[in-house]
């Protein structure tokens, strides 16, 4: 039975590429586009957790589980949203929406500038993102370009769960390595 | 003794305060900007692009890639180099 469900499946697929000359090219095409985004997925995680990694050598208070990294994209509705992370991020805050104005990541996007946030400001946050965001006490935003077209199209965002004296996300050495991934990660996107 | 030592802390967290402010500018409370954002990150693409040139080099003296990898480096050699707009 099994058998005769996979010769008419592959006799479909011979129709389908015999009266449609551009499906086989259409579907190669998709095929290759979507490995293509797994590797940049892949590639994209791999230097956040690098990043993650560089910045705790330059700190000896920090610890990876108090730094994680993430990027934003801008979204169709002008907000923006997490899609690539690492470290622990809850669902919440990974589905959270951000507008321009509101959260270091907002505030970067607005000014186009790498913008630095303490616990000060979480507080300041509309409820519906302080709930999700309070145990976060500082965070370094860089906002991104695509290469190609130099449009703005996201924020690399580092949070701590330690407060500005300890992260030192405000020092500048600190800014200058996500600076550099940034720019990194821009080639990929 | 007890009272020293917290005049102490207290300059040491005074200190550390204006070392902070002097590189950071306050766009409002508990936000800040880097006073030289724009010079950073030229700084950091020319480094980068410098990188860049110096392994595009070494790649075309030992025949490394192909004239289609090199050109594509030269891209993003010029695009590093290309200040922020």
């Amino acid at each position: 039975m099994s058998g005769l469900v996979e010769r008419f499946g592959m006799w479909l697929v011979r129709l389908i590429v015999g009266k449609l000359p551009n499906f086989a090219k259409v579907l190669e095409q998709v095929l290759c586009e979507q490995r293509v985004s797994q590797i940049r997925e892949h590639a994209i995680t791999f230097m956040l957790e690098c990043l993650r990694h560089q910045l705790v050598t330059l700190n000896a208070r920090l610890t990876l589980t108090d730094l994680r990294a993430n990027l934003m994209l801008l979204q169709p509705n002008g907000n923006l949203r997490m899609v690539y992370t690492s470290g622990d991020y809850s669902l919440m805050e990974k589905q959270l929406e951000w507008k321009e104005g509101i959260g270091c990541c907002g505030m970067a996007w607005a000014r186009k500038e790498p913008t630095v946030t303490d616990a000060e400001d979480t507080e300041r946050l509309p409820p519906s993102h302080k709930r999700v965001v309070q145990h976060v006490q500082s965070v370094l935003s860089v906002p991104l370009r695509r290469r190609t077209t130099g449009e703005w199209i996201g924020v690399l965002n580092v949070d701590a769960l330690k407060p500005l004296e300890q992260s030192c996300l405000d020092e500048p050495e600190v800014r200058d390595v996500v600076v550099r991934y940034a720019l990194g990660i821009e080639l990929l996107l | 003794m007890t009272e020293l030592m917290a005049e102490l802390m207290g300059g040491a967290k005074k200190m550390s305060e204006v070392k902070r402010k002097s590189h950071l500018v306050e766009v409002k409370p508990g936000v800040y900007g880097f006073t030289d954002s724009e010079e950073a990150e030229r700084r950091i693409r020319q480094e980068l692009a410098n990188l860049y040139r110096q392994n595009l080099e070494l790649w075309q003296k030992i025949g490394h890639g192909n004239s289609s990898l090199w050109r594509e480096t030269e891209a993003l050699i010029r695009w590093l180099e290309n200040a922020k707009e």
